[in-house]
């Protein structure tokens, strides 16, 4: 790359340098952070970028902070499956927050803070998915609320998307990831798709540990998803017991949709069926 | 960050201003303790046993939230805020708190048959051990003549 022209991480080398100079200069440690979060806008922010480049001990607490937390933002990103379906981020949390929604309408704002998106995106996804037909847009007064519009073909088969693979599934798959459990899945109304945004999250676990300990471990997703989270847990031997002897919860259970969080359902059933 | 009760009463109404009243802090307490005991009985149902580990622990959260001046109302949900309220006065970890509210979330699928295993009731006794630990530790530290005879 040249010089003055070319990029470093995404980042303008031409606009880094003047970065660089205002923060070598000190004068950024005794800016407000609305004009640190302008100035690093200014020079298409990548906050990865921004670190590698600048340290961060040259910014106030407040500005560092924020850094950080899009830095995290940005690294859970990466591993956000409706991200990469969608191919960006506005529509993968817009449509997430809608759809995980569906009886909720909101004004740009408040989806945008819901989201996590700026309102001049979002403004943008909003104009494109009201004349697809797949969001409603009902005047408001001075303003206009959005909301799924729950007669589109194609809301059903992506809210069972956004079931699998919305940021509540991430969550849910990463405390199952430490959790020592042959296998973990969500069955009841949120596997199904029917579930609505009161609805409890049921997880089965298959494994030798207290339904104490397992249910402790999906506290902090339950809090902040501000959803309940209910576990039932089982040992392998337990489930082929309870499955053999019937009985309409675990009928349920093993006819019922679920969604995979660690190892696959289709592997216990066959375990199941080759026991018998 | 855990609630007090005062947040609590703002948000859900889930608990009132009430007098310290020593009488009833040193009979919750004496419950506790009995409850404990029915917990190791080997004579009942594992079931019983996990319900007696779990009212003591709740025994106890009662105990420190009357310390504090406050008593609880039977909105729906009350004994979860009971125990995130009394975890929050006594000053444990966001952990302990999860810990103990698992075990309410356990007790409460008795309604929908689930049964317990002695590893659950073995976990139900520790949370009980650590949450009073600390609170029995937090009522003689700050709120001692309660606890006199």
């Amino acid at each position: 790359m040249t010089a003055g022209t070319g990029s470093r991480n995404g980042v303008s080398q031409a606009a880094l340098r003047t970065l660089q100079s205002v923060i070598a200069s000190e004068i950024v440690v005794k800016l407000p952070l609305p004009t640190v979060l302008r100035m690093a806008a200014s020079v298409a922010f990548r906050p990865a970028a921004f670190e590698a480049t600048l340290p961060l001990r040259f910014l106030d607490g407040q500005a560092a902070l924020y850094i950080r937390q899009q830095m995290l933002y940005d690294s859970q990103q990466m591993s956000d499956p409706l991200v990469i379906i969608f191919g960006g981020k506005t529509k993968a949390r817009v449509l997430d927050v809608l759809l995980s929604h569906p009886s909720e309408s909101y004004h740009l704002r408040g989806l945008a803070q819901a989201a996590g998106t700026d309102s001049g995106n979002t403004s943008k996804l909003l104009k494109l998915l009201v004349e697809g037909g797949l969001v409603l847009a009902a005047p408001d007064r001075h303003s206009t609320r959005y909301s799924i519009n729950s007669r589109s073909p194609l809301v059903a088969p992506l809210r069972q998307l956004v079931a699998c693979a919305g940021l509540l599934m991430v969550d849910l798959r990463e405390v199952a990831k430490s959790i020592d459990a042959g296998y973990i899945g969500v069955f009841g109304s949120v596997a199904a798709g029917t579930a609505d945004t009161q609805s409890d999250i049921d997880v089965l676990v298959v494994g030798d540990l207290s339904i104490v300990a397992a249910q402790t471990a999906f506290k902090a997703v339950g809090r902040k998803h501000r959803r309940t989270v209910n576990v039932v847990a089982v040992t392998a031997s337990e489930l082929a017991r309870k499955l053999r002897g019937g009985g309409a919860f675990w009928n349920s259970i093993a006819e019922g949709k679920k969604i995979d969080l660690k190892g696959a359902w289709i592997d216990v059933a066959n375990s199941q069926a080759a026991a018998n | 960050m855990l609630r007090t009760a005062k947040q609590l009463q703002t948000e859900a109404s889930a608990f009132a201003p009430c007098p310290q009243d020593k009488t009833a802090v040193r009979a919750w307490i004496g419950a506790a303790q009995a409850k404990a005991k029915d917990a190791d009985n080997n004579t009942v149902s594992l079931g019983t046993r996990f319900e007696a580990a779990y009212d003591a622990a709740f025994f106890v959260a009662l105990a420190v939230l009357n310390a504090e001046g406050w008593k609880s109302r039977s909105v729906e949900g009350h004994h979860g805020f009971v125990l995130e309220a009394a975890c929050a006065a006594a000053g444990t970890s966001v952990a302990t708190f999860d810990r103990l509210d698992a075990v309410r979330d356990v007790r409460n699928q008795k309604y929908a048959g689930v049964e317990r295993t002695e590893a659950d009731l073995r976990d139900a006794k520790a949370e009980f051990e650590d949450f009073s630990n600390i609170a029995i530790h937090w009522l003689q530290s700050n709120h001692a003549a309660l606890l006199r005879q």
